[in-house]
């Protein structure tokens, strides 16, 4: 439980060591790629809690995710079409999806565990 | 047992692709976060109107500095100015104190000029000295000494004419003669070689000229003078006479 946010401190102390500063024309770019990480991170958060969690499916899905990301931006301004800002609804339509799904699926994890333990109690 | 050592495998399972996948979105954010920052520090992201302002004050700043360089530049120029005067009083002072050496004799001078050779056995008397050495300053002579002694406006020549007793074989006594020519106060021996730094030819026609000093000195006296042009004459450098009483009426400033 603790190694993933382990990994998630540790790069940002990485990333804030290596300051790293895309040129300014690329940030656009890279903050879609955020956004599809994030997603790609949650969609696995939701995986693990349904139990049907698959390691290369999210690995593949991040990597993918953000490349395509940055990519279809970066074709949305070759194209003079605003593809950005359809990344930008779609990821974050996704990323509530999977908000909405990892707090059902905790919810009813909760209310299952206490019905089993309430009907422990009553026998 | 089975069923938990399973667990914690899968636990594993999920664990490390979410671990990578974290840090690598760690790494992400901060890179665009940095970005971020650095975008909004930027120029780019102003407003026109700060844009404006930021313009007009870097224009007000640069224009302050231009005044500034102009006015460092005047007073270079000024200042430039005022060392050139100043290196040209220096000059004209040097060239002045250097004339005024060379006049009153305190340094020693070379130069072109003639050398004038009394030969021991001659009826020469001291003011056949102060005669040639007149007539050589009217010829223009700038420099003169008697025998390396410079001849200055403190020079003196005068003479010592004594009448010495001494007895012969016979045992009689005898009266001798002596004369001595005195410059300075000291004896001059001869030859008196006389050193003259000036034009030579002007110099050796200012003496010897028809019915000039040269001439009424051989017919006259019997003293033969020799000339003898020298291209490269030194005359030795005076000794600086003290003045106990006598100080200037005008004070250095007001010098020419």
């Amino acid at each position: 439980m603790w190694l993933p946010l382990l990994g998630l401190i540790v790069g940002m102390l990485i990333g804030s060591a290596l300051t790293l500063s895309i040129p300014i024309y690329l940030a656009s770019y890279l903050a879609i790629a955020v956004l599809a990480g994030l997603d790609s991170l949650l969609g696995g958060w939701r995986a693990i809690l349904e139990k049907k969690f698959d390691g290369p499916i999210l690995m593949s899905g991040f990597f993918v995710n953000v490349i395509l990301a940055a990519a279809l931006a970066y074709l949305g301004d070759l194209l003079g079409v605003d593809l950005y800002l359809a990344a930008v609804v779609a990821f974050g339509f996704r990323i509530f999806n999977n908000i909405g799904a990892i707090r059902h699926v905790i919810i009813e994890q909760r209310r299952s565990a206490r019905q089993q333990a309430a009907r422990r109690d009553g026998e | 047992m089975v069923k938990r050592a399973k667990n914690r495998r899968s636990h594993l399972y999920w664990q490390l692709p979410m671990t990578v996948v974290f840090l690598c979105f760690g790494i992400l954010v901060m890179a665009q976060y940095q970005t971020n920052k650095a975008e909004n520090l930027s120029l780019q992201n102003e407003s026109s109107a700060n844009l404006a302002m930021i313009m007009k004050s870097v224009n007000d700043n640069k224009d302050m500095l231009e005044a500034e360089l102009n006015q460092l530049n005047a007073q270079l120029a000024e200042t430039e100015a005022i060392v050139a005067s100043g290196m040209s009083l220096t000059t004209t002072v040097q060239a002045n104190i250097e004339n005024l050496q060379k006049a009153v004799g305190t340094v020693a001078v070379s130069g072109p000029g003639v050398v004038i050779t009394i030969a021991g056995d001659s009826n020469l008397m001291y003011y056949d000295l102060i005669d040639l050495i007149n007539e050589l300053l009217v010829s223009g002579a700038e420099a003169v000494a008697i025998n390396d002694t410079r001849i200055t406006n403190r020079s003196l020549l005068s003479e010592e004419a004594t009448i010495k007793s001494y007895y012969d074989e016979s045992g009689r006594m005898q009266y001798r003669d002596t004369y001595v020519i005195l410059l300075d106060g000291e004896e001059l021996l001869f030859p008196v070689i006389i050193k003259a730094i000036g034009n030579p030819d002007t110099l050796e026609t200012g003496l010897t000229y028809p019915g000039g000093i040269i001439e009424n000195l051989n017919t006259l006296y019997q003293v033969f003078p020799t000339i003898k042009h020298n291209e490269n004459i030194i005359i030795p450098a005076a000794k600086l006479s003290d003045y106990e009483y006598a100080s200037p009426k005008t004070t250095a400033a007001e010098l020419p």
